[in-house]
């Protein structure tokens, strides 16, 4: 994958905004840099809810 | 530091070098879903305004989701940000800081939901919205 992911990098270089993805049951916060990655976020945030409940 | 509008949206994002935020479907109150069990994906924005004396420091601004009960789901995530004036700042104004999310998260039953939203400490804004089942 050539693009930058989404890093839980905090506070991040925003100046006048900033982009974010909340992961409820991960307790983590995605700070996005490029649109495209809200994307990616969310499904990596939905696999990972699915394991949990498919772990219980 | 002040929220000055915070709303739900279908698709919300926000520029780090600009705070311009693009918004599409601002103002979404009720989410129907085919059927529950399900999960959903929705957006918020938020614009915040401070001082002049305020810029350049780090503020915390927590967000809380609640079920109809109303319990928290899942953790209260944290973002921490650092706003700067803008070089064309007109002086003696307030400065705004933008805060577009993205969640996306397992809905179990139908209900008024809220996002809490806490800014330096402080609660700032609640945005409740509505999760309905389609019969």
């Amino acid at each position: 994958m050539s693009s930058k992911r989404a890093g839980e990098k905090q506070p991040s270089g925003a100046r006048h905004g900033l982009t974010v993805v909340l992961d409820l049951t991960g307790g983590r916060t995605f700070v996005i840099e490029r649109p495209h990655e809200i994307f990616a976020a969310l499904a990596e945030i939905a696999r990972n809810d699915e394991k949990r409940s498919d772990g219980r | 530091m002040r929220v000055q509008w915070a709303t739900l949206a279908r698709y919300a994002e926000a520029e780090s070098e600009t705070g311009l935020m693009t918004l599409v479907g601002a103002g979404t109150e009720v989410f129907r879903m085919r059927s529950l069990p399900d999960r959903l994906a929705t957006y918020l924005a938020l614009q915040l305004r401070y001082a002049e004396a305020e810029a350049d420091h780090e503020y915390l601004a927590t967000f809380t989701v609640r079920d109809p009960d109303p319990q928290p789901i899942g953790r209260s995530l944290e973002v921490r940000f650092a706003p700067t004036l803008n070089p064309l700042h007109a002086p003696g104004w307030e400065a705004s800081f933008s805060i577009a999310g993205a969640r996306s998260f397992a809905v179990g039953a139908a209900g008024t939901y809220s996002i809490g939203i806490n800014v330096a400490g402080a609660h700032a804004a609640e945005i409740p919205f509505r999760i309905a089942e389609l019969d």
